[in-house]
């Protein structure tokens, strides 16, 4: 459904203009440095750890560390956002036991597509793993209240919904201008009421998420600080930080994040412990 | 063809006698070409200024000549500019102009001591060529004494040492009436630095800007007192700051004026020239931190909070209070005093000024944080100087401030996670690996290459999207444009359409004998009110035309219930349907058989 919601969108900007770009396929290449070889071979490698994890772990393992290193520098190489490999990624590091990457994969699998069970269902298990889903503030329930389609709407459906009923009104305005019957003028109204609900959802999702600065602790046995300084600051916490612990970030100074906690409580942690789950964000002073 | 050819050729000519004639005609321009030099007055007092005119006649455009340097004179340019003029003359019944093309360059000419100078001759590039002026004589002479002026030059003291700021008052008090004038002081040796001093004026007090000292300073006119007598005054101050020792002659200052009595007479007063000795500071028992400062100086220092957690930061506002000018003074470098660095980390970013509020006192803010719980007072700041009364080397330093700093409070990193009161569940690295469930790896290539990086953003930037979703609107609105103006061109028509609509609406609401009314209004273009059956049977094109007969049953119908007539009941009513269709038939064979245009 979501597929053929896609295909529509961009027949759709395919029919009015020759420049709107095509749908893109990726053919495999003879080139061993292109991201689609990288991704062939990554793929032949996560074949070969699922067929040898219950004889051969080890080697499961190894072939699995090696296939996420290569599914990583094909995304370093400008592979496409593909969400299967975003979560290809989140589930492979939760095998490995990296659960801070794994939450940082599995949240970039979500923003590209929000309503995939699959991708929500292994994020919650990767939560769980973590210490379980953080209880949300204020703001970030607010955010949900405004964001609740997200998860079984998909975007692309909104999107035609928004484009036909805004086509429809103006032809029905139009209709009426020409001189059809007055009940046009009521209906091309609630069109064009209705073609700005979809597109308010897109835009305040959209709003929202560049607000936000989202990021995961990554590294193991980070200790949290109350000020950006390993020297002058005593620990927020008695123990270090649990990587894939989900923040937002609210402030950098001296190579420190500010970060704010699923609790509200605001502490510091070093740039280089955390990993923005969008990877081009960082808010500066 | 060929008549184009000809004019062409008539054109090529005419352009070459141009070019001929126009050669000679601009080396005869150059040679009417002349340049003299003016000077407003060849003698002029002391101090005074007068005007040297550099005159190009024959050009309104020269390139601004350079004047030599000539010692004892200060010159000035004041710009230049064109300074043509036409004039006519009537002669043999013919009005004949001549243009006199003039461009002018001013300076001003300050003599500096008496004497006489001359201006040498000036070069002058015109078009390529270079013309010279006459040299010029001009001799400065000092004005007389004007014996009931007085002009004072005091200093805060004639001893300073090295970077002492020493205050100069000059006060001249005049008698009468005196305007135009202009002070002049001998120049100070580069290591003397003046500032001048902002005018402390009273509630009537005029202020002047005046030039002193190669300075522009204010002045404010007040009352002084000389011997016994009560005069008007002029008084300005600077601040002199030595900074290298020796003795200094400061002084003396000159004010040359006019005093209007019955006329005005050039007249001038002097001052004394008093003597500034400048000492070096002592080298013996120099603190370290030592920044140049002489003369007393007091510090005093604000915190907020005073009660916090460790590592949060405290605002500190220090005031310096001292003899101007504090303009380039530094705060101590609170990161330098063993005293502070040891208890708190300062700012990274130093001392800020903030905003000097008061003459004699500039502040600065910056923020300092505890480092242990176990601080319990900002220590005293402390800025060293010499003093210049005692001789001595002091210490400028301000109260200590009590703090109370609290321990942070801890907390386990579950808190942070799950809130507190609840305990994460242990992490596991043990995972069950399951089939095609939540843990199922994508093997595919294809699929782990699909592009599903669908941004509705970039989608809605595309040119052709935008087209897309803006044709309908831009079309709508052309439609709404071509509609009015249509309607602007027939106005009967447009009140016809309005009329007609009406009528739908109140046949829509049960009112058909008005209905009918509004829309043979309309379809004969007519005033509602007058329209009577007669006009309606009048659309058909005999009186037994049906749908005529019908309508104009309609109104009599209406009229008839609006007026009481019994056999308005009794009459059969059509329905709305069948009055609509008779209206649409009725306009149609109307316009048909050209009953209504």
């Amino acid at each position: 459904m979501r597929a053929m919601l896609t295909c529509a969108v961009v027949a759709i900007s395919t029919l009015f203009s020759a420049t709107a770009p095509a749908a893109q396929t990726h053919p495999p290449t003879a080139a061993t440095d292109s991201p689609d070889a990288i991704v062939v071979r990554a793929a032949g490698l996560i074949a070969d750890a699922e067929r040898g994890w219950g004889d051969d772990p080890e080697h499961a393992e190894t072939a699995l560390l090696e296939a996420v290193s290569l599914l990583e520098a094909a995304q370093g190489a400008g592979s496409p956002r593909s969400v299967e490999l975003e979560r290809t990624l989140g589930a492979s590091f939760l095998l490995l036991g990296d659960h801070g990457r794994a939450v940082v994969h599995l949240r970039r699998a979500q923003l590209l597509d929000p309503t995939n069970k699959t991708v929500r269902e292994t994020l919650d298990a990767a939560r769980v793993r973590v210490g379980g889903t953080p209880p949300p503030d204020a703001r970030e329930r607010a955010a949900r209240a405004l964001l609740f389609w997200r998860g079984f709407v998909p975007r692309p459906a909104l999107l035609i919904v928004g484009v036909v009923a805004w086509l429809g009104a103006w032809s029905l305005l139009l209709a009426r201008r020409l001189g059809a019957p007055r009940v046009t003028t009521r209906l091309g109204l609630a069109a064009l009421f209705a073609s700005l609900l979809p597109t308010g959802a897109l835009a305040s999702e959209r709003v929202i998420l560049a607000l936000r600065a989202d990021a995961v602790v990554v590294q193991r046995g980070v200790l949290a600080r109350n000020g950006p300084s390993d020297d002058l600051y005593p620990a927020t916490f008695t123990e270090a930080v649990e990587p894939g612990l989900e923040v937002v970030v609210v402030d950098h100074r001296d190579g420190w994040a500010s970060v704010r906690l699923a609790s509200g409580q605001q502490t510091w942690l070093p740039e280089n412990a955390i990993e923005m789950v969008t990877p081009s964000r960082r808010r500066s002073r | 063809m060929r008549t184009h050819t000809t004019t062409a050729a008539r054109l090529v000519l005419a352009a070459l006698i141009m070019l001929l004639v126009r050669t000679p005609l601009a080396h005869a321009q150059n040679d009417k070409i002349s340049v003299t030099a003016e000077l407003g007055n060849a003698s002029v007092y002391l101090g005074d200024t007068v005007i040297l005119k550099v005159i190009v006649e024959g050009t309104d455009d020269a390139d601004e000549p350079q004047i030599p340097e000539i010692p004892g004179i200060d010159i000035a340019s004041l710009g230049g500019g064109r300074n043509s003029s036409t004039f006519a003359v009537f002669r043999n019944g013919r009005t004949e102009r001549t243009e006199r093309l003039t461009y002018i360059y001013q300076y001003s000419i300050t003599p500096t001591r008496e004497g006489s100078f001359q201006i040498p001759s000036i070069s002058v590039p015109v078009g390529g060529r270079t013309y010279t002026t006459e040299p010029l004589r001009i001799s400065a002479v000092e004005p007389p004494i004007d014996t009931d002026a007085l002009l004072r030059l005091e200093l805060e003291s004639e001893e300073a040492y090295v970077g002492q700021p020493v205050r100069a008052r000059v006060s001249w008090f005049f008698e009468g009436v005196a305007n135009n004038a202009s002070f002049r002081a001998s120049e100070l040796p580069a290591s003397i630095d003046v500032l001048p001093l902002p005018a402390q004026a009273g509630g009537r007090s005029e202020i002047y800007r005046i030039n002193a000292f190669g300075a522009e300073v204010q002045a404010v006119q007040t009352q002084g007192v000389v011997g016994s007598q009560t005069r008007p005054a002029l008084v300005f101050e600077v601040m002199l700051i030595p900074r290298a020792a020796g003795e200094y002659q400061i002084g003396p200052v000159v004010v040359a004026f006019n005093r209007v009595q019955r006329r005005a007479r050039r007249l001038m007063s002097r001052s004394e020239a008093p003597i500034l000795s400048v000492r070096p500071v002592p080298s013996a028992g120099r603190p370290p931190g030592y920044t140049g400062l002489v003369g007393d100086y007091a510090l005093a220092l604000a915190a907020s909070p005073t009660e916090i957690n460790v590592g949060d930061p405290i605002t500190l506002r220090l005031t310096v209070r001292g003899p101007e000018p504090l303009s380039s003074i530094d705060a101590p470098d609170l990161g330098a005093d063993p005293d502070i660095a040891e208890r708190f980390k300062p700012s990274a970013d130093g001392w800020e000024s903030i905003r000097q509020d008061r003459v004699g006192e500039r502040t600065f803010e910056t923020t300092i944080r505890a480092r242990t719980a176990d601080v319990d007072e900002i220590p005293p700041i402390r800025m060293p100087y010499f003093d210049p009364v005692s001789g001595e080397y002091r210490f400028a330093q301000t109260d200590p401030i009590p703090l109370e700093v609290r321990r942070t409070r801890r907390v386990t990193a579950a808190d942070a996670i799950m809130g507190p009161g609840r305990a994460a569940p242990p992490s596991s690295r043990q995972l069950e690996r399951g089939g095609d469930g939540v843990w199922a790896l994508q093997t595919d290539p294809e699929r782990l290459m699909a592009d599903d990086g669908f941004d509705p953003a970039a989608w809605a930037a595309n040119p052709a999207v935008v087209t897309m979703l803006a044709a309908p609107p831009a079309v709508y609105m052309l439609a709404s444009v071509v509609v009015l103006a249509r309607r602007r061109a027939d106005p009967r028509r447009a009140r016809r359409r309005r009329a007609i609509s009406r009528a739908r609406s109140l046949l829509a609401r049960g009112e058909p004998s008005e209905a009918v009314r509004a829309w043979a209004s309309g379809v004969r273009d007519m005033p509602s009110e007058a329209v009577t059956a007669a006009d309606v049977l009048a659309l058909g094109d005999k009186p037994t035309h049906a749908d005529a007969a019908l309508l104009a049953g309609v109104l009599l119908g209406g009229e008839a219930s609006r007026f009481g007539s019994p056999d308005a009941r009794s009459t059969a009513e059509p329905g709305k349907s069948e009055i609509r269709a008779a209206m649409t038939r009725l306009e149609k064979h109307s316009r048909a058989t050209g009953a209504i245009a």
